[in-house]
């Protein structure tokens, strides 16, 4: 009864929300307070289980693209929208989906977690796979260093109940399956040597300095990457047989993510597997909300280059090959201490045409360090959009250097309203 | 030919989180825009330290850090001694600031000796605090930045680098001294040693600070330095800016 009161209210909440632009999460909130088993009374009874996706970056993508690979092997995957990643989130996600008696069409969950949050959503949703993209500085404002993420991934890793997928890569990752329980393996992916060497910026593991760092693989992975170029990965299964998968962008990240996500579908999919089908899927993969995507705004095009912490943005700027024409920086409160940009290195960027948000004058300064031209400080971001429409060559476009919230305040200007887009 | 300035980054591996070695390209830049010539080292585990040091700079670093860093420094100890009787000047920021103290102990109660050039003792753990801050330097010149730190210090007849804007009910553990006004001193501010718990580029935001290092660095050389440049001016006017944000933000 009270999940049915729950459904049907956080329903009607979710219509406001939308209707006034936003608010994804609150319905989800409402959700919860009408029955605070809300999750495990729905999510909690898919008959498949569930398949918990963090890490510090790329769990939006990895989860993305595990999804688009079992669903096109037939499999029915409820999923929540990226970066909804909380438990209200995962609950409007719900709402977005489930049936007015509460139940999911799907028969298998695969859900994008937040690190912080992954303790308190495992210990209501017990997780059959586990898979981490990596470990990378992240949010230090918030979590002080990457021991304390660690230790919340170790308490996952210890609820669940099948398997842990991680890139033998990163030993750190390698050590949350020390000691978990006899029937819980722990299965890797790999990147091949060339890559690592020729990529660094690609793996950007936090390094622990203790034995956390020198762990080493047990079992040979399931999947290693030995090839990357512009737009597609090729990987190497374990009888030797080598498959490539289109990617939506750039970058060894992306291709590291791509082996985590088919790694996670070949577990979950056994003798149903097939590469033609997941090759397929990845050449269908839309681009990641906010990753290599394009906002169009009065005229120009604005490609996001997102910076959400250190690795995240430097593995973005290495997909510059050279200048570009136009630069924009905007970060704010949402980057309480930007400090660890004096770790970049901009790569071809000599210029940055205009700096906006609150925190402008703290990358002003560094600019000036790294002896990188300035051209504007706008700190508003519509009037520096207004600005930047009109500058450099129009047919190219303003490469957006922002992070999380200047990108939804870009959004919002440039008029796109899908914040609840479901998966 | 003058020789250069040699600035040495100490344990970069483990000792540079969040912009901590920021600090360094600061000096570094602020120095070659003088147009004072400047030798960048770095002091890797395993390696011996250079027989001469003008700068050596710790980074920050986290809590899986400590007990190799420790441990390397203890190895060094009897060099880093030998550079600190010669005269070298010392930079360190969160745990490679404490490292420069008596003793360091984790969060589960190991105790690893620092290299004893502060009064300062710390344990990792107790009350942390993440926000901006402000204060005042020993000069009263205004300092802010960003204070991301969770570690417990205590110590004798400590001189704090920065006195917070922050009383002494703030819950955060990491303080230096408590000021007869009851506000927060972080920090170690002595006549070769500059330590903070501040993040990353303290010296960017606070340029002052950096200076008060060049000029020690060039008293004690003979060496005199001219009026800022245009790319000191540029820079610092910038800094002002990026601290009067802070300041208008608390």
């Amino acid at each position: 009864m009270l999940l049915r009161l729950a459904v049907v209210v956080g329903r009607l909440v979710r219509a406001l929300a939308r209707v006034r632009g936003g608010g994804s999460a609150i319905p989800g909130v409402v959700a919860q307070k009408i029955d605070p088993l809300f999750l495990e009374h729905t999510i909690g009874r898919i008959p498949g289980g569930v398949v918990f996706i963090t890490g510090s970056n790329g769990k939006s993508t990895t989860t993305a693209m595990a999804v688009a690979v079992c669903r096109a092997h037939g499999l029915r995957v409820f999923t929540n929208p990226a970066g909804s990643n909380l438990p209200q989130g995962l609950a409007s996600a719900v709402l977005a989906d489930a049936r007015l008696d509460g139940s999911i069409e799907a028969d298998i969950a695969i859900l994008e977690v937040d690190e912080a949050y992954g303790p308190m959503i495992s210990a209501r949703l017990t997780p059959d796979f586990f898979l981490v993209t990596n470990l990378q500085l992240d949010q230090l404002n918030r979590f002080g260093e990457p021991e304390r993420v660690w230790d919340m991934m170790r308490t996952v890793a210890q609820r669940t109940t099948k398997e842990l997928i991680v890139n033998d890569a990163e030993p750190a990752l390698l050590a949350l399956g020390e000691g978990l329980s006899s029937e819980v393996t722990t299965q890797t992916m790999s990147v091949a040597e060339h890559l690592r060497t020729q990529f660094p910026e690609g793996l950007s593991e936090a390094s622990l300095g203790d034995y956390r760092g020198q762990t080493t693989p047990r079992s040979a992975p399931d999947l290693v990457l030995v090839g990357r170029d512009a737009d597609s990965a090729t990987l190497e299964e374990r009888g030797g047989a080598t498959h490539t998968v289109s990617l939506p962008a750039p970058g060894l990240h992306w291709a590291i993510d791509a082996t985590l996500a088919l790694s996670l579908a070949m577990r979950l999919l056994g003798p149903d597997w097939s590469w033609p089908r997941a090759i397929d899927a990845f050449s269908q993969l839309p681009p990641v909300w906010g990753r290599a995507e394009r906002v169009h705004y009065s005229g120009r095009d604005f490609e996001l280059l997102m910076q959400k912490n250190l690795p995240s943005m430097q593995v973005n700027l290495q997909t510059l090959v050279q200048a570009p024409a136009t630069v924009w920086v905007a970060v704010d409160e949402g980057t309480p201490d930007p400090s660890w940009i004096y770790d970049l290195a901009l790569g071809p960027i000599t210029r940055v045409d205009v700096l906006s948000g609150s925190k402008a004058w703290q990358w002003a300064t560094f600019l000036a360090y790294r002896g990188v031209e300035l051209g504007e400080i706008i700190e508003d971001t519509r009037e520096a959009m207004d600005f930047l429409a009109g500058l450099g060559p129009a047919d190219t476009p303003v490469t957006a250097i922002v992070n999380y919230e200047q990108m939804m305040a870009m959004r919002r200007i440039a008029g796109l309203r899908d914040l609840e887009t479901s998966g | 030919m003058s020789t250069p300035v040699r600035i040495v980054r100490v344990l970069p591996e483990l000792l540079r989180l969040n912009g901590s070695l920021g600090n360094a390209e600061v000096l570094e830049a602020r120095l070659r825009w003088w147009g004072v010539a400047v030798s960048l080292h770095d002091l890797h585990a395993g390696e011996s330290p250079p027989d001469a040091a003008d700068i050596l700079v710790l980074g920050s670093g986290t809590s899986s850090a400590l007990e190799t860093a420790a441990a390397q420094l203890t190895l060094w100890s009897d060099q880093l001694r030998y550079l600190d009787d010669d005269g070298s000047l010392w930079c360190g920021f969160g745990l490679g600031g404490d490292l420069l103290g008596q003793e360091v102990v984790s969060a589960s109660g190991e105790q690893f000796a620092g290299l004893g050039l502060t009064p300062v003792s710390s344990r990792l753990g107790g009350h942390r605090f993440a926000g901006e801050v402000s204060g005042q330097d020993e000069q009263g010149r205004v300092i802010a930045g960003y204070l991301n730190d969770q570690t417990i210090r205590q110590g004798a007849d400590v001189s704090p680098l920065i006195r917070l804007d922050l009383d002494a009910h703030t819950a955060w553990s990491g303080h230096t001294a408590v000021s007869a006004e009851g506000t927060l001193g972080e920090g170690v501010g002595q006549e070769r040693l500059w330590a903070s718990a501040l993040s990353g580029p303290l010296f960017a935001l606070n340029p002052a600070l950096a200076d008060d290092i060049i000029y020690t660095w060039a008293r004690r050389h003979d060496r005199t330095l001219p009026e800022h440049t245009a790319s000191h001016r540029l820079a610092d006017s910038r800094a002002e800016k990026a601290r009067r944000n802070i300041l208008d933000r608390l």
